[in-house]
């Protein structure tokens, strides 16, 4: 009898001989364990392999059900949500969809798992993006939905998890599912993560994101993870369209003379490291090569030190901190989202304007009696780091204050998208708050290449 | 555990090792180790941020400065902080924004926001002073965690900690682990299997001349070299240092550019012993059981033409599963029949060797089984080439040449 299991990620097939032939190329022998082995990602493939030879198998590997029902609540979907669906059907049920931030990327999910009506795992970069998905599936298919991660363990046919835990739990998790859906699948390539794709059985992939591109150019492993991108939409094409429109506005703040000084000081040990050894910090390798060099010498370390306090300085400059309560004054009867580049100068911010704070330390309850003020008008202000940076929704917010940020552009596009959402005819603005003549003007200058500025 | 990142290591020709310490850069870490366990000690009550920075004084030479970071980890593992009781820090936040808020909401253009009002209003409502309340206000944060209480160590078991878990945290990296390793009896092995098969890790095993190679990684590495099962890898690190003896030899990705490197380490109890040598008796020996001590005395006073070799043997089935018989019996001609002593502790283990026989183990061994466990003899049929032993009281080491000599006349010899 040829059985096939699940084992760790992987499929254990029993009972053929060493030398069968016609098994998927991804099949080995596993000499440790005298049966063939495939990672648990061909497990469509090896059934269908089996069947062209007619080979019965007892399958003991699927553990994914057919759900009870689908969707109790259907929303009206918009005409590039059904585009978009379409197009994943019409790949067999796996690719990746490329929408705006605020496009609505979590109903073509919930269309997609009430299409497939099978256990559903989906897959978010951070704790508050699970709690999200888990407010809305639970509102969409009226049962109990699991959540694995931050320090919660409840597997359910439709479960929410994080990158980590997904890459943690897949070994245990991986037959549980026939639908993985990637929220953020931008996150998924990359040796460690890309694993919870690979030790997974489901036949049935979604990615969802509104910028596959990775600043290492690792995307194009999704076509193999999840599939390729089968339907697109970029932020001009829906911008008024179906999101508010927005304005920007760039601020530059000046630095006082002690504080230009000093970080003209640190700034010189910092450039004068980097030349010294070659470093190039354009290149793609700039970063880490700095990181590594300055890791190994006294010198280094002092340069570190002062690249860090010159972007402190550029980053927390008082004048700045000042131009903020003008603005949260200015914006008192709106709802604004401040951004930080970390939490130490988010701290700072909701101490000295006295604003809530959210980062990941912040505890669930307190966490959703901010969103809970902002969304009611009771708080006009919400500062975070990063917790907020990715399709979290804040409903309503119409601005945006980025006090510090880094020249990602990904990073800066999912900003961006937090103030997109479009409510009645309200005009959305981004403030960005520079030092000027620091490291940071380039850095606003480089966001302005991507599309969302032009 | 230390991390990766934190572990120093030497990179010489192509290889990495972690090397004891010289006798000098010892000294250096003792005093390290003195001066951080210092600085905790002297903190006790102050919050994490404080114990953080007054640790950062704590600054080594630049070549000793990884070895500070990992002493220092280690230490701060064993300290325990927590939050202080100064009333609920979210409540008091949720008043203070919630009165910020109200107030800015409440200005006219021109009008300028007093944080210092806001704050003076909620604290003589709360009856505290305005600094109390700025230092209330987040007093749950991690930073402002208390330091409880300093761990109970010296600087000199921080440092041995330190230069042991060393090897570990290498392996965080691993992708696969090749150990040569020696027992002089079968615990230590059966504690190692024990271990792999806990942690879901598999292994190639081959014969050596003195012990085994065991080949381990995890299921998945068949197809890539993965660090996935690195965790499992240095978590068999404690059953390995239960062996006399191992040779360990890993394929890492070390560095932050993760080269392939090969990582070298030994160690195990008759190490220790030998550093710690107090004369008589070594280890190894110390190491079988009273209860096959007696057994091996009478086997060889009865022997006749058996052999009776004490060295653990390792008999694998790949896919089915893996034991350890303690003793072989070798006949000139007749062959080998191995002994296993599965005494009474558990019945479980004498119903798996009865499937392992079942599934085809091609080794002619006697399960040596006390009554106590229930089980009965005829479970294992006469054709195949193992066989149950049911003793009462203790094994007489007669009955087990006489049985070997049974095994040894069917026909399925290995």
């Amino acid at each position: 009898m040829t059985v096939v299991s699940f084992v760790a990620g992987t499929i254990e097939l029993r009972g053929l001989p060493r030398e069968q032939v016609g098994l998927p190329e991804s099949c080995a022998w596993d000499e440790r364990t005298a049966c063939h082995r495939a990672p648990a990602m061909a497990y469509a493939d090896l059934l269908r392999a089996l069947h062209r030879q007619s080979i019965t198998c007892e399958d003991e590997a699927r553990r994914y059900v057919e759900l009870p029902h689908g969707a109790r609540v259907h929303r009206e979907p918009r005409e590039y949500q059904s585009a978009a669906l379409a197009a994943w059907r019409a790949a067999k049920g796996r690719g990746v969809v490329v929408l705006p931030t605020g496009a609505g990327k979590t109903q073509v999910a919930t269309m997609a798992i009430d299409d497939k009506k099978r256990s559903t795992l989906v897959v978010a970069p951070t704790l508050d993006l699970v709690r999200q998905w888990y407010d809305v599936l639970r509102s969409t298919f009226a049962m109990p939905i699991g959540i694995v991660g931050g320090g919660e363990h409840d597997v359910q046919p439709i479960t929410v998890t994080t990158y980590d835990s997904a890459y943690m739990h897949m070994e245990h998790l991986g037959a549980r599912f026939g639908l993985l859906v990637f929220d953020e699948a931008h996150h998924l390539p990359g040796a460690t993560y890309a694993l919870s794709a690979r030790l997974s059985i489901a036949p049935f992939r979604l990615g969802l994101t509104a910028t596959p591109e990775r600043q290492d150019g690792r995307e194009s492993e999704l076509d193999a993870l999840v599939g390729e991108v089968v339907y697109r939409r970029d932020i001009n094409e829906l911008a008024g369209e179906f999101l508010a429109e927005y304005e920007t506005e760039t601020i530059a703040v000046e630095l006082s003379p002690d504080e230009r000084a000093e970080y003209e000081a640190e700034r010189g040990t910092y450039r004068a490291f980097v030349q010294r050894n070659g470093i190039r910090m354009a290149s793609p390798t700039g970063w880490s090569d700095f990181i590594l060099l300055s890791s190994r010498s006294d010198d280094g370390r002092r340069a570190m030190r002062a690249y860090r306090r010159q972007r402190e300085l550029a980053f927390r400059a008082p004048a700045k901190l000042a131009y903020v309560e003008h603005l949260l004054h200015v914006h008192r009867h709106d709802r604004a989202l401040v951004f930080t580049q970390d939490n130490a100068t988010a701290y700072d911010v909701s101490r000295r304007f006295l604003v809530p704070v959210i980062t990941h330390q912040t505890k669930v309850r307190e966490r959703s009696e901010i969103l809970q003020g902002i969304a009611d008008g009771t708080y006009s202000a919400v500062v975070t780091s990063k917790v907020l940076n990715e399709g979290v929704d804040v409903p309503d917010a119409n601005v945006a204050i980025v006090l510090s940020g880094s020249g990602s552009v990904r990073e800066h596009v999912q900003r961006l998208g937090r103030v997109l959402r479009k409510k009645g005819d309200k005009r959305a603005v981004l403030y960005e708050l520079v030092t000027d003549g620091t490291g940071e003007t380039f850095t606003s200058e480089r966001r302005r290449e991507h599309v969302a500025y032009r | 555990m230390l991390t990766a990142d934190l572990v120093v290591a030497r990179r010489r020709k192509g290889e990495l090792a972690v090397p004891p310490l010289d006798p000098k850069a010892h000294a250096r870490a003792l005093i390290l180790a003195e001066e951080i366990l210092g600085v905790i000690t002297t903190f006790v009550g102050e919050s994490r941020a404080e114990v953080d920075e007054a640790l950062g004084a704590v600054e080594p030479e630049s070549r000793d400065r990884k070895m500070m970071l990992g002493l220092r980890k280690l230490a701060l593992d064993g300290c325990v902080f927590e939050a202080e009781a100064s009333g609920d820090p979210a409540e008091i936040r949720r008043q203070v924004f919630l009165a910020a808020a109200a107030a800015r909401r409440g200005h006219h253009d021109g009008d300028v926001f007093s944080r210092e009002e806001v704050l003076t209003q909620i604290a003589s409502e709360r009856g505290i002073t305005a600094l109390a309340l700025e230092s209330a206000l987040f007093a749950d944060l991690r930073s402002a965690h208390r330091l409880q209480g300093a761990p109970a160590i010296t600087a000199k078991m921080l440092l041995e900690q330190w230069e042991e878990s060393r090897a570990q945290a290498v392996l965080l990296r691993a992708v696969r682990v090749r150990v040569k390793v020696h027992n002089a009896s079968s615990a230590g092995y059966r504690l190692l299997f024990r271990k792999l098969k806990f942690l879901r890790l598999l292994c190639n095993i081959s014969r050596e001349d003195d012990g085994y190679t065991l080949t381990i990684d995890g299921p998945y590495s068949l197809f890539d070299a993965v660090t996935k099962y690195g965790l499992s890898l240095a978590l068999i690190v404690p059953a390995l240092r239960e062996c006399d003896r191992y040779e360990l030899e890993a394929d890492v990705r070390w560095g932050v550019s993760r080269d392939a490197i090969v990582f070298r380490h030994e160690g195990g109890t008759s190490e220790k012993s030998d550093k710690t040598k107090t004369g008589n008796e070594t280890k190894s020996k110390a190491r079988l059981p009273e209860e096959l001590e007696t057994l091996l005395e009478g086997l060889r006073a009865n022997a006749g033409e058996w052999t009776v070799d004490a060295s653990p043997k390792i008999v694998d089935l790949p896919g089915i599963g893996v034991c350890v018989p303690d003793l072989a019996l070798v006949h000139p001609k007749k062959g080998r029949v191995l002994v296993e002593v599965m005494g009474y502790w558990s019945r479980a283990a004498v119903w798996k060797r009865v499937e392992l026989v079942q599934q085809g183990l091609a080794e002619r061994v006697l399960f040596a089984v006390s009554e106590r466990l229930r089980v009965s003899e005829e479970v294992l049929g006469d054709e195949l080439p193992s066989a149950l032993y049911v003793y009462k009281g203790k094994m007489s080491a007669k009955v087990i040449l006489e049985r070997a000599d049974l095994l040894a006349s069917r026909k399925s010899a290995p």
